[in-house]
C-alpha cells in the first residue's frame, strides 16, 4: 500500500530489509551496523514473542491434559503433538528423551515465525513507527541470524550428544576412519568435517532463503501501488477509485473460488487492456494486481511456511539420529 | 545479512524454550495420549473378550436347548410305553377276570345241572313208581320198596 509515498522502489525495498538494531556497545539503537555485538532487535522480539505464544497455547493444554475424552483444543493440540511424534518415532529410534520436545519446538515454532509472513508488510512496521520504530523486520525467520542459531543449536546439541551416544572413540573413530580407511586420515578427518558443518550452514540457509525470498516477492508486490498516493505523482488517484480496484480485486477472486473462472479471467485479462488503452484513471490498475497477487502468493507461501517447518523439523530429527547411530 | 549478537540471543531462547517444553510441555501431553491409547486398546480387548463370552454363552445355550429337547422326547417316550404297558396290563386283567367269571359261571350252571339231574332223577323215580303201579295196579309201598327203588333212582 501507499504508505512511503515519498520513497521511490529501491528505498522502499531497502526500508523494508533494515533491521531495528541495538549496539550492545555504545547502547544506543543504530543503523545497518556491521558489528558483531549488536542485536537485531526486531528478529529477537518476535522470535521471542512468538516463543512466548507458543509455550503459554501449549502449557494451557499441557497443564490440564485429560487421558479422558478431550476437548477441541487439546484435540487440536494432540493432532499437532501426535504428527511431530510420529515423524521423530520413524526417523529416531534412540533412547534421548529432549529429541521430541525440540522436534515439537522446532516445527511449531518455526512454522509461527514463517506465519509472520502472511501479515501484511507494512502493518506492523507502520505500528511500529507509533512507537518511534524507524524499521521493523517482524518475519524473524528470513533473519540469518535466527536461522543460524537454531540449527547450529540442533547441531552443537547432536554433536554433543553423539559423544555420548558412541563415546569419545567411536566420534573419533568415525573422523578418521571414514570412508577410506586408516590410510588416509586427513582427508577422512577434511572430509567429515566439511559434512558435519555442512548440516547446520544448509538447514539454516535453508529456511532463511525460503523466507527471505518469500518477504521479498511480498514487498516486491508492495511496490504497485507504492507512490500512488503521492503528491508529485501525476497520475495520483483518489482513495475511493483505489479502493474501488481492491474491491474489484477481491472480486475477482471470489468469483475464481464460485467456479464463474471465465468472467475472473475476463476481468483479469480485460483491466490491463482497459488500462493499456488509458479507458482506466492512471494507475490506479496497479491495486487491483497487488491484491490478486498477493492474494495467489500468499495462497502458495502458505504452502512454502509449512514445508520449511517441516523441513527444517525433519533434518532436526535426522541430525539426532545419525549423531546416535553407530556405523 | 551479517551475523551479530542475534545469534547468541536466538540460540539462548531456543536453549531456554526446549528445556521449559521438555520439562512442562512435553511429559503431561504424551502421557495423556499414551493412557488414552492404552484405554482405548483396553477397550477394544474388552469387548472382543465379551464377544466371545457372548459366542460361548449362545454355543452353552443352543446346548442346553438340545438337550432338553432329547429329555423330553425321552421322556415322551416312556410315557408312551408306560401307557401302553398299563393298557396291556388293564387287557391281561380284564381277560383274566372274563375267564374266571367264565368259569364260575360254568361252575354255577354246571351245578345247576346236577341238581337239575338230581331232581329229574327224584321225579323220574316217582313217576316209574307211579307207572310200575299203574301196571301192577296196586300201591307199591315205597317204604317195602325203597331199596328198590333207590337202585332204580341210581340205574337212571
Amino acid at each position: 500500500m501507499a504508505t512511503e509515498a515519498t520513497q521511490d522502489t529501491g528505498g522502499y525495498i531497502l526500508h523494508h530489509l533494515t533491521y531495528l538494531q541495538y549496539d550492545l556497545q555504545s547502547k544506543a539503537i543504530v543503523e545497518n551496523s556491521q558489528a558483531f555485538w549488536v542485536l537485531n532487535l526486531d528478529s529477537v522480539l518476535f522470535s521471542v514473542l512468538l516463543a512466548l505464544v507458543f509455550f503459554f497455547v501449549f502449557w494451557v493444554v499441557a497443564r490440564k491434559a485429560t487421558s479422558g475424552v478431550p476437548g477441541k483444543f487439546q484435540n487440536l493440540i494432540e493432532m499437532g503433538v501426535g504428527f511431530v511424534d510420529s515423524q521423530v518415532k520413524d526417523a529416531y529410534h534412540h533412547g534421548a528423551k529432549f529429541v521430541a520436545p525440540m522436534a515439537l519446538v522446532v516445527f511449531f515454532w518455526v512454522f509461527l515465525m514463517n506465519f509472520m509472513d502472511m501479515l501484511p508488510v507494512d502493518m506492523l512496521p507502520i505500528a511500529g513507527r507509533w512507537f518511534g520504530a524507524d524499521h521493523l523486520r517482524f518475519l524473524p525467520s528470513a533473519d540469518p541470524n535466527i536461522t543460524l542459531a537454531m540449527s547450529i543449536t540442533v547441531f552443537l546439541t547432536a554433536f554433543t550428544y553423539s559423544f555420548v551416544a558412541k563415546g569419545f572413540k567411536g566420534v573419533g573413530a568415525e573422523f578418521l576412519f571414514h570412508p577410506f580407511g586408516k590410510w588416509l586420515m586427513p582427508v577422512n578427518f577434511l572430509l567429515k568435517c566439511v559434512e558435519e558443518l555442512s548440516k547446520p550452514i544448509s538447514q539454516g540457509l535453508r529456511l532463511f532463503g525460503n523466507m527471505y525470498a518469500g518477504e521479498i516477492i511480498f514487498i516486491l508486490l508492495a511496490c504497485f501501488t507504492l507512490g500512488l498516493g503521492a503528491p508529485e505523482n501525476a497520475t495520483a488517484v483518489n482513495l475511493s477509485v483505489f479502493f474501488a480496484f481492491v474491491a474489484l480485486a477481491v472480486a475477482t477472486v471470489w468469483l475464481f473460488m464460485k467456479g464463474k473462472p471465465l468472467i475472473a479471467l475476463a476481468l483479469i485479462l480485460g483491466i490491463p487492456l482497459a488500462a493499456f488503452f488509458g479507458l482506466l484513471p492512471g494507475a490506479a490498475p496497479a491495486a487491483y494486481f497487488q491484491v490478486l497477487l498477493a492474494t495467489a502468493w500468499t495462497l502458495f507461501h502458505i504452502l512454502i511456511i509449512t514445508l520449511q517447518a517441516y523441513i527444517f523439523m525433519v533434518l532436526t530429527v535426522v541430525y539426532m539420529a545419525m549423531a546416535a547411530d553407530h556405523h | 545479512m551479517s551475523i551479530n549478537a542475534t545469534l547468541i540471543a536466538q540460540i539462548i531462547v531456543f536453549g531456554i524454550l526446549v528445556w521449559v517444553t521438555m520439562k512442562y510441555i512435553w511429559p503431561p501431553l504424551a502421557q495423556a495420549m499414551d493412557e488414552r491409547a492404552q484405554r482405548i486398546a483396553d477397550g477394544l480387548s474388552a469387548a472382543e473378550r465379551a464377544q466371545a463370552e457372548l459366542k460361548d454363552a449362545d454355543a452353552r445355550v443352543a446346548d442346553e436347548i438340545r438337550k432338553a429337547r432329547v429329555q423330553a422326547t425321552e421322556i415322551v417316550d416312556k410315557a408312551h410305553a408306560q401307557a401302553n404297558q398299563i393298557v396291556d396290563k388293564a387287557r391281561t386283567d380284564a381277560l383274566l377276570e372274563a375267564a374266571r367269571v367264565k368259569a364260575t359261571a360254568q361252575a354255577d350252571i354246571e351245578g345247576m345241572v346236577g341238581k337239575a339231574r338230581e331232581a329229574l332223577r327224584g321225579q323220574v323215580a316217582a313217576l316209574a313208581v307211579q307207572g310200575a303201579a299203574k301196571i301192577v295196579q296196586r300201591e307199591i309201598d315205597p317204604a317195602a320198596h325203597q331199596a328198590l327203588l333207590d337202585q332204580l333212582v341210581t340205574e337212571i
